[in-house]
């Protein structure tokens, strides 16, 4: 036990169970909740390729509506249960990655990130005009296969798994040579690959996995909602979204996304009721924080404390 | 004794231009190879093509008997092949010991205690005492140890150094140098510099590159005092130097 102390893993542990049993106990909105922790998912997913491994993708999108396409299509003409589904929308997500990642792998900065924004408006034009799925008019998830009593508490739980797996894996991941290589690509590519670090096959790693919990959010969260069309699935929105926090919470670090999670939700609740208030609040914050703080809020705090909420550091002894 | 570093008529064309034009060198392990030349002459060009930083046209790499030529950058470093950039390239947000430990994690002979090993990397560069430090926030010259030994750390048995000096005061470079002197006992160390003393003071062969191609290669004081280096360096004619 004392080791595990020392190893700096208590202090997370228990505040993600912290967290996690107010959020079981608690009569909050649930409905609330489980998209805070499917963004939160996202979010984790998405700063692990871009805040590491400095590939900015402007796509993540596509893997947002392939994940709901993948489960709809895998209830209605299987049979599968909802939960097990989810499995398949993240090996899917895993094999279109793979692809994705042929044709994108040359590509480098913005050119990265419009060919992946290209790449995921394809999906979305695609799945539009595809019959099989329901072209624009979009699918309804067969009602046979849901509980409707007890539905809304397995989606809940089934996103609060979700960011609860994210989060400890990301941040397992960080602690292991894998996060050392991922932290020295963040720093300095071109000296991580002099001190033997295989910085494609890493890039390639990070992508893979910032796939997938995409794919499993987007399949939860359209699960939630029982239907899917290709407008809302393939929406840039939900890119510009984990953007926004992550950009403002702060880049390369668990914490920022976190961060950026309660400013989000926090403005939006805040202006729920006031129209295009909270786009403008958004906007002038997506444009005030990275201009007075450039690593993000999480950033100026960790420069000035020296805080780590999620220790990766290696100490000396 | 066997070179463990063994490089035959690389070239490198970028181009119309010709940047490294069939250099051939070896280098053993407890031996220092001096290279100077003009800006421009391909000395940083040839690191490139050693480390894989760049491939070559044509020509062979050898290190430790094993041909290089093809590899990519982060397989050769694994083998052994270090090198120091003349602007520094420090993991800015790690501390100095997470950017040792990250070579040395990567390295095929990790061994079973990394952190022990990284702690004798940083001994050895004079940075144990700075090891929790964010390396991001230290001064030039410790960058310029740092830089040394991550390039050690990835376990190498060549050491490319360029310009590692540069910048430095006189009393640092005099530091740096006898650092260089102690690397040299495990390594084989290729060092590119213009500060020519401290050259001198841990070379034991001077190669001179001249439009990307070796111009001449010997002692360094040999080197130093031919006609045609004093030419090419000084621009000073062989035929105007005796006529005056």
């Amino acid at each position: 036990m004392s080791t595990f102390l020392r190893s700096g893993l208590a202090l997370p542990a228990l505040g993600l169970a912290v967290v996690a049993a107010a959020l079981i106990l608690l009569p909050i909105d649930r409905r609330l909740a489980m998209e805070v922790l499917l963004v939160l998912a996202m979010a984790q997913g998405w700063n692990l390729l871009c805040g590491y491994t400095g590939l900015l993708s402007f796509g993540h999108h596509a893997f947002v509506g392939l994940g709901a396409y993948v489960l709809f299509m895998t209830v209605n003409t299987t049979g599968l249960s909802p939960a097990w589904s989810i499995l398949a929308a993240a090996l899917v997500a895993l094999v279109v990655g793979l692809g994705m990642w042929a044709l994108l792998r040359k590509l480098r900065g913005p050119y990265f990130s419009i060919g992946i924004w290209v790449l995921a408006d394809s999906l979305r034009l695609l799945f539009a005009q595809w019959e099989w799925v329901g072209s624009s008019r979009g699918i309804v998830l067969n009602p046979m296969s849901i509980d409707a009593s007890t539905f809304a508490d397995t989606v809940f739980y089934l996103a609060l798994g979700l960011a609860l797996v994210t989060v400890l894996g990301v941040f397992a991941l960080l602690r292991s040579r894998t996060g050392l290589a991922l932290m020295a690509i963040r720093d300095n590519e071109a000296g991580a690959a002099s001190v033997g670090i295989a910085v494609a096959r890493n890039q390639l790693a990070a992508f893979l996995i910032s796939a997938v919990v995409c794919a499993a959010a987007g399949a939860i969260y359209y699960l939630s909602v029982l239907y899917v069309d290709p407008s809302g699935a393939f929406d840039i929105d939900w890119q510009i979204r984990v953007l926004f926090i992550v950009i403002v919470g702060g880049l390369g670090s668990i914490e920022g996304p976190i961060i950026g999670i309660v400013i989000y939700f926090g403005l939006r609740e805040l202006f729920r009721d006031a129209g295009d208030l909270f786009l403008i609040f958004q906007g002038l914050t997506a444009f005030l924080v990275p201009l007075i703080m450039p690593g993000g809020i999480w950033g100026l705090i960790q420069s000035r404390t020296g805080w780590q909420l999620f220790p990766t550091r290696r100490i000396a002894q | 004794m066997v070179a463990v570093l063994d490089v035959a008529d690389v070239s490198k064309r970028y181009g119309a231009k010709l940047v490294v034009d069939k250099v051939s060198l070896a280098v053993s392990t407890g031996e220092c190879l001096g290279i100077i030349g003009p800006n421009g002459a391909g000395k940083t060009t040839l690191f490139n093509l050693l480390d894989g930083s760049a491939q070559s046209d044509s020509g062979t790499v050898n290190v430790a008997g094993e041909d290089i030529s093809r590899w990519p950058q982060y397989r050769r470093a694994r083998l052994g092949v270090g090198r120091a950039y003349q602007v520094p390239r420090p993991f800015t947000g790690l501390t100095v010991y997470e950017n040792v430990l990250a070579g040395i994690e990567h390295s095929p002979v990790a061994g079973a205690r990394p952190g022990r090993r990284a702690l004798e990397v940083l001994e050895k560069v004079g940075l144990a005492d700075k090891r929790n430090m964010i390396a991001g926030r230290l001064p030039l010259l410790d960058r310029k140890r740092l830089e040394l030994a991550k390039a050690v750390s990835v376990g190498s048995k060549v050491l490319l150094l360029d310009e590692v000096a540069g910048g430095l005061t006189e009393g640092e470079v005099f530091e740096l140098v006898e650092m260089v002197i102690q690397l040299k006992r495990e390594h084989a160390v290729l060092w590119i510099e213009h500060i020519a003393h401290a050259l001198m003071a841990a070379a034991d062969r001077l190669l001179v590159l001249h439009f990307g191609a070796k111009l001449i290669e010997g002692a360094p004081q040999e080197v130093m005092s031919a006609p045609i280096v004093k030419e090419v360096y000084l621009g000073i004619s062989v035929d105007d130097a005796a006529g005056a």
